[in-house]
């Protein structure tokens, strides 16, 4: 029997309005104080999704489309204002990092208060002490006030702290998002080790390169409502192929409405080797043209950074006539390491100095080598060395 | 179902929970309690170690201010005003009348925004809320205890000695400390929803300071006002404790009982009204 291990059924969360006066009202116990605000924003709306035992699910969407209200809603920290959110087992709620943290008491202390409040028995805290600190990898600074430390080692304290949690359910808000990538690294190996050890995860993030890593299933929510669910990379990729549409959207006055739109970019395959072609086609509905217009086409690191980038052949021509175009593109991606990439297709209007942008799509694209060792950066270096070992020279030491 | 209560019987591990429509279901006020035990006990470690964290006399400041108050006010009435100390030495009088209050009025006057500022974890983190003010009055306990030391040394000094009333001092102290619990947690819970009462509390700690026989004697009350004394438990906690510890008499033990009684119930009564607004705490924060 796997039942869910946590359940939101037709959840809604309403906020009141504006700034708050004193909420006589609300300090009523009972039906009371439980009225809901007539005029409210509406944070979740009729959301509903399960989590299966075992099972890592991420929580993706733009800000402000309910993610961190789902995983407060889950960390019954706040209740929902119709519908019923169900857990089974322990909660464990990792929404901040070193949560509780007192600047004035020493690491020690701090890990003994901060892993009481996230529901650690003294008895586990003793068990978990040493391998907590050594996880942090600050020994030596274990009677210094927290207030001296810096920011990394709180974080790593923190998530030292986190990581050592003995629960069944798991509620994890962008905590890998800070830190370092060593940090990163380890606490993605932590959350691998929970899965095994069979906890059930629910991963709020903005990364979306982890995401498919990690999660077994996706959730993304938008406005408040869950949009779209299931695989992850389909997920994450429909997600991405939106994202410049929904944003743009909002943000255009009508007036200003582009009449140019890509309405997909697909790619010959997912992943590509290094120094493989990557093949891609685009489709683009031109129905109003704009002058000075042209598709630019950029490959993005997963950390943001621009590998590379050129502009489409022959699109300025043709973007000038309304219809539909249909474009196909083989391009040699040479020299690009291993990893996680975006391709960003934009369309470009040139207005004066500045390019602004019309229309963009991205698309998640995988470069994989079968070179295993190392690669750091965007530019996949591949050397060929010759060490030799030669005895010290007799001109230096006389 | 069966097996979720099984698992659930296991002290929060696989434990069901369900929160729906704008409530959530709770535990049972001793089960509650019990689940909480833990963290309030890591809390108020917490609380105790960071009250003097940096301060230079540290923890003698828990004596240092009932000294100031016997100094100057005890002063003014033992010293201009003569007032009567029941034929006993102003000193050890007023003490035993200055422990309970400094109790009293150290832990609700820091209680009443204690929750307000466990908000950042609040709203990260479930625990049943009154763990936040009862954390501080554990932690003041020790100061309770502090001073009732004190007040033992006062009185040999002052060559008072002692007597077998002094173990009443237990129950009197327990009673005070039910009290305050049930006031610190009703006052940090609503504080949350209407701030005014930051302003209150104090407000209401001179008041009581005045009203309580605490510098003067409980004879200054004209006698149809005496009954003011007797619904007052931080009176009858004064009272109580100057009996005992001075007077070498047992104290009212009717009188002791019903407010202890009653403090426990009012202790019950604010825990189920924080597990009753619990739900709304973190929005209207």
């Amino acid at each position: 029997m796997s039942e869910a291990v946590i359940a939101f059924d037709a959840v809604s969360k309403v906020y009141r309005r504006g700034a708050e006066r004193a909420n006589l009202r609300a300090a009523l116990p009972g039906r009371l104080g439980r009225r809901t605000p007539a005029e409210g924003f509406w944070a979740l709306r009729d959301v509903s999704f399960q989590v299966a035992p075992g099972e890592i699910v991420g929580v993706i969407g733009p800000n402000g489309a309910g993610k961190s209200t789902t995983l407060k809603l889950a960390a019954r920290v706040i209740a929902p204002t119709s519908g019923r959110v169900t857990t089974r087992g322990r909660v464990a709620s990792l929404i901040e990092l070193g949560v509780g943290f007192q600047p004035d008491l020493t690491g020690a202390e701090n890990v003994r208060f901060s892993a009481a409040v996230l529901g650690m028995s003294r008895s586990e805290v003793a068990r978990h002490y040493d391998a907590i600190v050594e996880f942090a990898g600050i020994e030596s600074f274990m009677d210094t006030p927290v207030k001296r430390y810096s920011s990394g080692m709180m974080a790593r304290l923190g998530f030292a702290i986190a990581s050592h949690l003995d629960a069944e359910i798991i509620l994890v808000d962008e905590v890998l998002s800070v830190g370092d990538a060593e940090f990163q690294r380890r606490g993605f190996e932590r959350m691998r080790l929970l899965r095994e050890q069979g906890a059930t995860l629910l991963f709020v993030t903005h990364n979306l390169i982890l995401v498919p890593e990690i999660c077994q299933r996706v959730v993304r929510l938008e406005h408040g409502s869950v949009v779209d669910e299931g695989d992850p990379r389909l997920v994450v990729d429909r997600y991405l192929a939106g994202v410049g549409t929904s944003a743009a959207r909002d943000q255009t006055p009508a007036s200003e409405r582009r009449h140019i739109r890509i309405r997909g970019v697909e790619l010959a395959a997912p992943a590509i080797r290094s120094n493989g072609r990557l093949g891609l086609s685009l489709t683009v509905d031109v129905e109003d043209p704009l002058p000075d217009t042209r598709i630019v086409l950029v490959l993005q690191t997963a950390n943001g950074f621009r590998a590379g980038g050129c502009d489409v052949d022959g699109s300025a021509e043709a973007l000038s006539h309304p219809g539909t175009l249909r474009i196909e593109g083989d391009l040699p991606v040479v020299g690009a390491a291993p990893g996680s990439y975006r391709v960003l297709v934009t369309v470009v209007q040139q207005a004066g100095e500045a390019p602004l942008e019309v229309h963009q799509v991205g698309v998640q694209l995988e470069v994989i080598s079968d070179d295993d060792r190392p690669q750091y950066g965007a530019v996949h270096l591949d050397g060929a060395w010759r060490i030799s070992a030669s005895a010290p020279s007799q001109d230096a030491l006389s | 179902m069966s097996e979720a209560v099984d698992l659930a019987s296991k002290d929060g591990a696989g434990a069901v929970r369900t929160a729906a429509d704008g409530r959530w279901e709770h535990d049972r006020i001793g089960r509650r309690v019990r689940l909480a035990l833990p963290l309030l006990a890591a809390w108020a470690k917490k609380e105790y170690n960071i009250r003097y964290r940096q301060s230079l006399l540290g923890i003698a400041w828990s004596v240092i201010q009932p000294l100031a108050i016997l100094a100057i006010f005890g002063g003014i009435m033992a010293g201009v005003l003569h007032v009567s100390s029941d034929g006993k030495p102003y000193i050890s009088f007023a003490w035993a009348g200055l422990v309970p209050w400094t109790f009293v009025s150290s832990v609700l006057l820091i209680t009443v925004q204690s929750l307000i500022g466990a908000m950042p974890v609040a709203g990260k983190v479930y625990f049943p809320r009154e763990i936040v003010p009862l954390a501080q009055v554990c932690a003041f306990a020790i100061d309770l205890l502090i001073g009732t030391s004190i007040l033992i040394v006062i009185v040999l000094a002052q060559g008072l000695g002692l007597s077998v009333t002094i173990f009443a001092l237990v129950p009197v102290d327990l009673m005070i400390i039910a009290w305050v619990a049930a006031f610190a947690t009703f006052s940090a819970t609503v504080a949350v929803f209407i701030r005014d009462l930051r302003f209150v509390v104090p407000l209401l700690m001179q008041l009581l300071f005045i009203g309580t026989p605490i510098m003067y004697s409980a004879t200054l009350f004209p006698a149809r006002f005496r009954w003011i004394n007797d619904i007052n438990p931080l009176a009858v906690a004064v009272t109580s404790t100057r009996r005992v510890a001075v007077l070498h008499a047992w104290p009212q033990w009717d009188l002791l009982l019903a407010q202890a009684a009653v403090a426990v119930a009012a202790l019950w009564l604010a825990i189920s009204y924080v597990r009753a607004v619990e739900p709304r705490l973190v929005d209207v924060a």
